[in-house]
């Protein structure tokens, strides 16, 4: 059984379908939208313990999904994936996200941050 | 204190060409780190199928090939963002001179499809089959297109196509920005773009008919270095 359930949203459809299949060999449950409009549609009728979230997404940017989805579901952690050097470089920068993960990801380091959004623990 | 961008751009317009430079490496530099996230994802990918054929479950052929492709499709990805960054890094080395404008269009549009894609929208380039050859500031040109296309990004929303294109010939060649949309759309407001085509000496228009709104860049087929 999955430990837990996440939904990645992000347009590069390689590296979020390499990503899943990665936490499926760990037992995690994961999927993907390619756009925010479609990972909104998705949340009102699946449930999901954690959301990854690009910032930069085609038509409804991340930081505009990101409301929505603190809105709609509050219980819902959000980490936010970035290709952003620096993080404090972010023009833009949503309020709401639980953390922001640099890109490249390390799946383990992911799956800690996961782990600790979900129960609320620090790492 | 406004941060505005427009504000600055109107307060210090030399210094455009620098925040230009600057949103190209940033936007090029993303695709990058898109790229390179996915070739370490597909290594990552490997080294658990190696840990899983340690423990005695063999790897599938199709995923060792999925894998290969993977590699191969992303490594040439990130070949080509390179190149055409490299080449528009080169284009302020001499930044007087002649060039060939279809190259110039084809590079700049390798580089700004992403700041399309990102409203939703779909970029096309239409290129002349003979080459437009003038003389003029290339790094300048550049930086009226992307700024003419910022205009029409403004208008843009998702499902519109945006179409970029060498119209007319060699002797009067334009540049034309054209967002192919359904929508009602404003008239585009050229006046800010006005203050910064004096150097290349280029006139602008702005139109729109039946589905289609644009805006059209002369470009003279010589501007000498003195222009401005």
């Amino acid at each position: 059984m999955s430990e837990f359930r996440v939904l990645f949203v992000d347009d590069e459809k390689e590296l979020v379908d390499t990503l899943v299949e990665r936490l499926q060999y760990r037992d995690i449950e994961a999927t993907y939208e390619l756009n925010g409009a479609s990972a909104i549609e998705r949340l009102r009728y699946e449930k999901f313990d954690v959301v990854i979230l690009d910032l930069k997404l085609p038509g409804i940017s991340g930081a505009e999904t990101l409301k929505v989805i603190n809105k709609e579901h509050p219980d819902i952690p959000v980490l936010i994936i970035t290709g952003h050097g620096s993080v404090a470089e972010i023009e833009d920068m949503p309020k709401g996200a639980i953390e922001y993960l640099p890109k490249p990801i390390n799946i383990d380091d992911l799956i800690g941050r996961m782990r600790s959004a979900i129960t609320g623990n620090e790492q | 204190m406004n941060n505005n961008i427009n504000d600055i751009e109107d307060r210090y317009p030399a210094d455009t060409e620098l925040k230009f430079s600057g949103t190209i490496i940033a936007s090029s530099t993303h695709e990058l780190n898109n790229v390179i996230s996915i070739l370490n994802q597909t290594g990552g990918l490997l080294e658990d199928f190696l840990f899983a054929a340690e423990n005695g479950s063999p790897i599938p052929h199709e995923k060792l090939k999925n894998i290969a492709d993977k590699i191969r499709i992303h490594s040439e990805r990130g070949i080509e963002i390179i190149k055409h960054l490299n080449k528009f890094a080169h284009s302020s080395d001499l930044m007087h001179g002649p060039f060939n404008l279809n190259d110039l269009i084809e590079n700049l549009s390798a580089l700004i499809e992403r700041f399309v894609s990102l409203k939703g929208a779909a970029l096309s380039i239409e290129l002349p089959s003979n080459k437009i050859e003038v003389t003029n500031f290339p790094f300048k040109v550049q930086q009226v297109i992307f700024m003419a296309l910022k205009i029409i990004l403004s208008n843009t929303q998702k499902g519109d196509s945006v179409k970029l294109s060498i119209v007319g010939n060699e002797s009067n060649s334009k540049i034309k920005i054209e967002l192919v949309t359904e929508r009602e759309c404003l008239l585009p407001d050229l006046s800010g773009l006005k203050n910064y085509t004096g150097k290349i000496n280029a006139d602008l228009i702005s139109d729109k008919k039946s589905g289609s709104v644009f805006i059209e860049i002369n470009i003279p087929a010589y501007v000498s270095n003195e222009s401005a």
